[in-house]
């Protein structure tokens, strides 16, 4: 009899490196023998949370205005993010995407963590922000989005509305900075190791079959 | 099993780091390659170098 190992992540679905990632921790977990035994949980990173809910302007002239980035490097670096992205199957389109807070949609996670549909939902708001240029920042494309990922909508709006959530979203984001975690994607294994960015599969691996022989010479 | 490269970012509390430092990751709303190893543009930092 083997034991679970938990996967824990930090994410925001503004970042274009955790979708990434989630592709690459995707490849490397299906590369370790004992997939079935991991238990992977998101939890809610605010990279940017002064983000209007509608900001008017695309994802260069967010993080221009913003983050006082010259726009020659933010166009660079969304380039090489795009190069990237595709490399793992995701054709993202800057052009499109929405900026917004995610605050409602990392409420919307831990809605769907409690129906069993969190990796559901993780999936499409990545797919909705950054390949599709939907907005995922108000309570009526969320609740859209979270049908579409097989969680109950009415029950969504109203936990959105009344930001059941919120206090979770919070806990979550207390963790992290216990943790010291200063950017996202971060990825805790087994409750012992920590992985930061966008990795390599392989490291997804070697750290699951680890955390594994671990638990083989604890018995 | 051999052991794995430990990660360049300070280690968060109670938490052993695995990965490398090549890995590109988000903070502050701002996203970046630590250690540069994205697909280089060399024309493009050739110029900034130059100004």
């Amino acid at each position: 009899m083997t034991s679970s190992i938990s996967v824990d992540v930090w994410s925001d679905i503004a970042c274009p490196w955790c979708y990434i990632g989630k592709r690459k921790f995707e490849a490397g977990l299906a590369a370790f023998d004992g997939a079935e035994d991991v238990t992977v949980t998101y939890h809610s990173f605010e990279l940017s949370p002064d983000t209007p809910v509608d900001f008017d302007g695309s994802a260069v002239d967010f993080l221009a205005a913003h983050k006082g980035m010259p726009r020659d490097q933010v166009e660079q670096m969304l380039r090489q993010v795009t190069t990237i992205a595709a490399d793992v199957g995701l054709d993202y389109d800057f052009d499109a995407v929405r900026q917004t807070r995610t605050l409602l949609a990392h409420e919307a996670l831990h809605f769907a963590k409690e129906q069993g549909k969190q990796l559901e939902l993780v999936e499409r708001l990545f797919e909705a922000h950054f390949v599709e240029g939907r907005h995922v920042g108000k309570v009526d494309e969320l609740v859209e989005l979270g049908t579409e990922a097989g969680v109950d909508g009415p029950a969504l709006r109203d936990a959105l509305e009344n930001g059941v959530y919120a206090d979770a979203v919070g806990a979550d984001i207390a963790q992290a900075r216990a943790y010291g975690i200063q950017g996202v994607p971060f990825y805790v294994i087994g409750g012992k190791y920590g992985v930061s960015g966008a990795q390599r599969p392989e490291v997804f691996t070697q750290a699951l079959e680890q955390v594994r022989a671990e638990q083989v010479e604890a018995r | 099993m051999s052991e794995l490269p430990l990660a360049a970012f300070p280690p968060p509390a109670g938490l052993s780091m695995i990965g490398d430092d090549a890995a590109g990751f988000c903070a502050d709303g701002v996203c970046e390659v630590p250690g540069g190893s994205l697909p280089a543009e060399p024309a493009a930092a050739d110029h900034r170098a130059e100004d």
